[in-house]
């Protein structure tokens, strides 16, 4: 008897204690801290750059780290966006030879715009996701273009390349959708972007 | 009031966001080289993720691939014993060569290759994703690894350190618009400078009368990047002719295949631009230059 009481006090301890470590456990862009969005986004970096590109980097171009940063910028305040955006758009940089500037840029110009937006749309709907995601990677991918043709000064793409964006921005679209499911299902949006 | 904050901080940042690209675009628009030690943390931060994969994948495929070669080792050492007989007075005959040939290396003064110590590293990461392709390697500041260090593998030329961390070094491939080698095609011996060009081929500009064919190979002139001489770069798979037949146009497929590199080799060289001097100027004119300088 007094076995059984203990046994019961203790899975209601580990219980208790799962609950408490559950807010923790989500992988989601947004989780309200931002030293948890911070390792989260050093896990997707990770799973951008090392994890995905060795399991299906063959077939589909990843980018991961663009539509869980635009999910970001829809469900966090202006700040925290300004901050992780930040982050992700140094650990693109350094992690490319792209030139130094590059990703602040584009993805100062997709917070910009998606906080003037985003108080105008029901986030809770997935068209207007649909089309945030296909914009967002449509911008960042023809800016890619860009500026690669400015380096080189001279245009070339292929039927290969143009195959690989259309592949690139299905999947970032996916993975967004897939992101930011939690968000539109529990639609946590800051009242006050700014 | 509040409403006229609000205006006028949604108008400051309308601008910024229309105003960032051009400012981008007025700046060098060369990849981060000295990032601040703040910027490379965060790829430190990144390094056990990538690090524990890498372990895991590398340690996996590795089971697999021991269990295919014992099945083959038993039939592949019948036929390897009947040609260790023929290879043994091959050997004998390559000595002698070896032997003639570092006399003549002496007698033109050439320098060793083998004189410049290597440091061997495992390709961890590759980012793929857009046009401007990087490898991430597992030897970093901690292994002597500097940033312009040349990168080379079994095949040829690979590129150079770009970036380092503790315990990684990102490397810029041949192929990248921002990298230029100064090469030597193999037969005819006429030195190019060859520059990356879409992420798959580099270019190479020579006139119009340089005598090349299709499938020619080039090969490091050892002038200027702190290569050696002689290693392979790529072999030529297009010829055309620029406006006006000035120039020919060639490209080039390089040798090493980026995408399924495994193991580099990075060549220590502290300061490749000093060496250049050292090399060319001599030592004691070098020492004799800092001593001035800093006397004077």
């Amino acid at each position: 008897m007094n076995s059984k009481v203990k046994m019961e006090e203790s899975t209601s301890t580990l219980r208790a204690a799962v609950r408490a470590i559950r807010p923790y456990m989500m992988f989601r862009p947004y989780t309200g801290h931002l030293w948890l969005d911070f390792i989260l986004l050093l896990v997707v970096s990770a799973l951008h750059f090392t994890i995905l590109p060795s399991l299906i980097g063959k077939i589909v171009l990843v980018d991961l780290l663009t539509p869980w940063l635009l999910t970001y910028f829809v469900a966090a305040p202006f700040k925290k966006s300004l901050v992780i955006g930040a982050l992700t758009a140094l650990i693109m940089e350094t992690h490319t030879s792209a030139p130094a500037g590059m990703y602040l840029s584009l993805y100062w110009v997709a917070l910009v715009a998606l906080f003037l937006f985003r108080v105008s749309l029901s986030w809770r709907h997935t068209f207007p996701w649909f089309v945030t995601f296909t914009a967002g990677e449509l911008w960042i991918v023809f800016s890619e273009f860009f500026v690669h043709s400015v380096t080189l000064s001279a245009v070339s793409v292929t039927l290969t390349d143009l195959i690989e964006c259309v592949a690139r921005i299905a999947f970032a679209v996916g993975a967004g959708m897939m992101f930011s499911s939690r968000v539109r299902r529990e639609g946590i949006m800051e009242d006050n972007p700014l | 009031m509040n409403d006229r904050y609000k205006r006028s901080i949604v108008t400051a940042l309308i601008l910024s966001a229309v105003l960032s690209p051009f400012v981008f675009f007025s700046s060098p628009l060369k990849s981060w080289q000295n990032p601040p030690r703040a910027v490379v943390l965060l790829q430190d931060a990144i390094y056990p993720f990538e690090w524990a994969w890498h372990r895991s994948v590398h340690s996996l495929l590795s089971g697999v691939k021991r269990y295919g070669y014992l099945s083959n080792a038993a039939h592949e050492n019948e036929d390897l014993r009947s040609t260790l007989g023929s290879m043994q007075s091959r050997i004998m005959d390559y000595e002698e060569q070896l032997l003639e040939n570092e006399r003549l290396r002496r007698l033109l003064g050439f320098a060793n290759r083998s004189e410049k110590s290597m440091v061997a590293a495992e390709v961890i990461g590759h980012n793929s994703l857009s046009q401007f392709e990087s490898i991430r390697i597992s030897r970093g500041e901690s292994d002597g690894i500097r940033n312009g260090m040349p990168v080379v593998s079994a095949d040829g030329v690979v590129g150079k350190v770009i970036r380092t961390g503790f315990k990684f070094a990102d490397v810029q491939l041949l192929v990248d618009t921002d990298f230029h080698i100064d090469v030597l095609l193999q037969r005819t011996r006429v030195r190019g400078v060859l520059a990356g060009d879409s992420g798959r081929i580099s270019k190479l500009q020579l006139h119009k009368r340089v005598e090349i064919r299709i499938g020619d190979t080039l090969i490091t002139s050892g002038i200027v990047g702190g290569f050696p001489k002689g290693l392979p770069v790529g072999r030529v798979i297009r010829i055309s002719y620029e406006t006006e037949n000035v120039a020919q146009s060639i490209t080039v497929e390089p040798w090493v295949d980026h995408r399924r590199l495994e193991e580099v080799m990075v060549i220590l060289n502290d300061d490749l631009e000093l060496e250049k001097l050292i090399e060319t100027a001599g030592e004691p004119w070098i020492k004799e230059s800092i001593t001035g300088a800093g006397g004077g």
